[in-house]
């Protein structure tokens, strides 16, 4: 059974909104600005999940992935813009910093099967159950 | 001119709570980094999912627009058990201003990234004018 159990201990990302100057007059034409990030979707079958995170404009080393027995620990860190000499921020928006989120799953996950790519921003993970609480999993017949 | 544009803009916030209401895509305004360098702008719009041949960015007299979409992959035989509900459409308006050269904007996507660059207009430069005497 899914237990619903996610932990966000340690959500850092900082907004710091900078100096705001018109030069540019964003034209509100959306429902909202988009959430904060790392966005986080989790499909999940008998013997598979999947984990779906947006990360733009991070580098695949600037992410950690770590899974011990249930859970998976999705971490990293997005450092600010370097800016060319002689330029400023007018507006900042995007995320930056540290993030950290914890995903518990309803079964064991196997350690050697993961697979984990990341395109354009998308990072998916492929979480198998593991093979051994497979072997484990008794069924009962009646009697 | 900007009346006008605005009014355009509340009437695209509508059609999008309407479709919201329809179906479970999410309109909104990408998260944008503006900075000014030595000779322009750079604006950064975060549209994680977006590929190349699913973003638009149009130019249209003052008014700069990207349009993004994100196809969200078919997961059959999985079930949904959580959700900070993926964007699946960005949309953003910006107006320029007059020192904007709408002639070299330059865009490119990467990591789910926009990086549009615009150059300011090159100063105008100041010529004397020989007056002729009679």
């Amino acid at each position: 059974m899914w237990t619903n159990r996610f932990h966000n201990p340690g959500l850092l990302f900082g907004n710091n909104l900078g100096e705001f100057k018109e030069i540019f007059d964003e034209l509100t034409s959306a429902v909202g600005t988009a959430p904060r990030q790392p966005i986080l979707d989790v499909w999940q079958k008998d013997d598979e999940a999947i984990v779906r995170a947006e990360l733009p404009g991070l580098k695949v080393e600037d992410i950690k992935l770590t899974v011990l027995r249930d859970e998976l620990t999705l971490e990293g860190h997005k450092a600010p813009e370097t800016l060319g000499e002689g330029s400023k921020y007018i507006q900042r928006e995007r995320l930056t910093g540290d993030f950290k989120r914890t995903i518990k799953l309803p079964f064991e996950i196997e350690n050697g099967a993961i697979e984990a790519k990341f395109t354009d921003g998308i990072l998916e993970v492929k979480l198998p159950r593991s093979a051994a609480e497979k072997a484990r999993k008794i069924d009962i017949k009646l009697g | 001119m900007s009346t006008q544009v605005l009014e355009n803009s509340c009437n695209a916030v509508t059609d999008a709570k309407k479709s919201e209401k329809k179906s479970p895509q999410r309109i909104v305004s990408p998260r944008i980094d503006l900075f000014e360098t030595a000779n322009g702008y750079v604006l950064l719009a975060d549209l994680p999912g977006v590929k190349g041949d699913q973003l638009e960015v149009t130019v249209e007299k003052d008014v700069l627009t990207l349009a993004g979409k994100v196809e969200l992959q078919d997961r059959e035989g999985f079930r949904r058990v959580y959700s900070d509900r993926p964007v699946t459409n960005y949309q953003g308006r910006f107006k320029l201003h007059k020192d904007i050269d709408r002639e070299s904007i330059e865009a490119e996507l990467k990591n789910g990234v926009l990086r549009l660059t615009l150059k300011k207009v090159a100063p105008a430069v100041k010529t004397s004018i020989a007056i002729k005497t009679s």
